[in-house]
């Protein structure tokens, strides 16, 4: 659970750890609220400290904590997704390169000759 | 924990729920919390879900699962519209309808409503933007409203296809409740 502080009306600070979740993971999670938040980045070794201002308006009490279990459920869903893209990364090629290759034409075998294929 | 690998898919939440597509687009509404038990390998081998994943391929047994060849057909045909691009085309050809059914999704007006009709310079034109498709095969859809209430429009773009490209595949399907039509 990453701790989110408000710290004024229309203010809201947190930092995150990327050895927990990566620069793509938090790219994607603030990519969502970047419609109604500005959002500032700050990377100091491997936590990046970021600050969301509400574009317009105050911060509600019930929005702000919305936004605390938006942001935390965010960055748990992009990152399993992110463990999901890498680990069926190669798989994926493969899927791709059998659907479209002309019939016999492709063998995973030659591909992936020390894996355990089947 | 359970030896299987992960075979490409998305997640979403809904509501309490969690919907799972694979590639092939086939779909699993679990519980929510299920992509991340995927993830884990928490998924037990005596788990009716851990079945359900493996025989729609969402993990597999072995690195690349033994049916991956029909995998693969079955994502071919899934992606098979790139071949040859659009071929069903929706033509709404009135907004009125003599029915105006509570469940209906259609924008329906009543059957004396003006100007809800297509006009045939519109007709006219969505035919050859239909016609710029590559396909060769072309599926025409006439919905409404209530199509059947303009039947001469729909013979006459029937015809006016036929005509124009005798050499490409034609189908037409009307969506109208033909028991409830009025005659003509």
């Amino acid at each position: 659970m990453i701790e989110i502080s408000q710290t004024s009306a229309s203010t809201i600070i947190f930092s995150v750890d990327i050895t927990l979740f990566n620069n793509r993971v938090i790219t994607k999670t603030l990519y969502w609220l970047s419609a109604d938040w500005t959002i500032y980045q700050q990377a100091t070794g491997n936590v990046v400290q970021i600050q969301l201002e509400k574009k317009t308006g105050r911060i509600e009490a019930e929005e702000f904590r919305t936004l605390k279990h938006q942001i935390n459920q965010s960055l748990i869903d992009f990152k399993t997704r992110d463990i999901i893209n890498q680990e069926t990364h190669s798989i994926r090629n493969l899927l791709l390169v059998k659907a479209f290759s002309a019939s016999d034409e492709f063998d995973e075998k030659n591909i992936f000759p020390d894996e355990d294929l089947h | 924990m359970p030896a299987y690998h992960l075979l490409p898919f998305r997640f979403e939440r809904i509501n309490n729920h969690e919907i799972l597509v694979n590639e092939a687009g086939d779909f699993l509404i679990v519980t929510t919390g299920t992509a991340r038990r995927i993830v884990s390998r928490n998924i037990q081998p005596d788990e009716k879900l851990y079945k359900d994943l493996i025989a729609n391929f969402f993990i597999s047994e072995h690195a690349i699962p033994p049916l991956i060849d029909n995998w693969a057909t079955r994502y071919r045909t899934k992606k098979s519209f790139l071949d040859t691009f659009t071929s069903l085309h929706i033509f709404v050809m009135t907004l009125r309808c003599n029915q105006n059914c509570f469940y209906c999704h259609a924008s329906s007006r009543n059957c004396e409503a003006k100007n809800a009709d297509i006009s045939y310079p519109d007709l006219d034109h969505a035919i050859q933007l239909m016609f710029s498709s590559p396909s060769h095969t072309i599926t025409m859809e006439f919905q409404g409203g209530e199509p059947t209430l303009v039947p001469e429009k729909i013979y006459y773009a029937v015809e006016k296809n036929r005509k124009a490209k005798p050499n490409i595949q034609q189908t037409a399907y009307l969506c109208a409740l033909y028991k409830l039509c009025k005659p003509h």
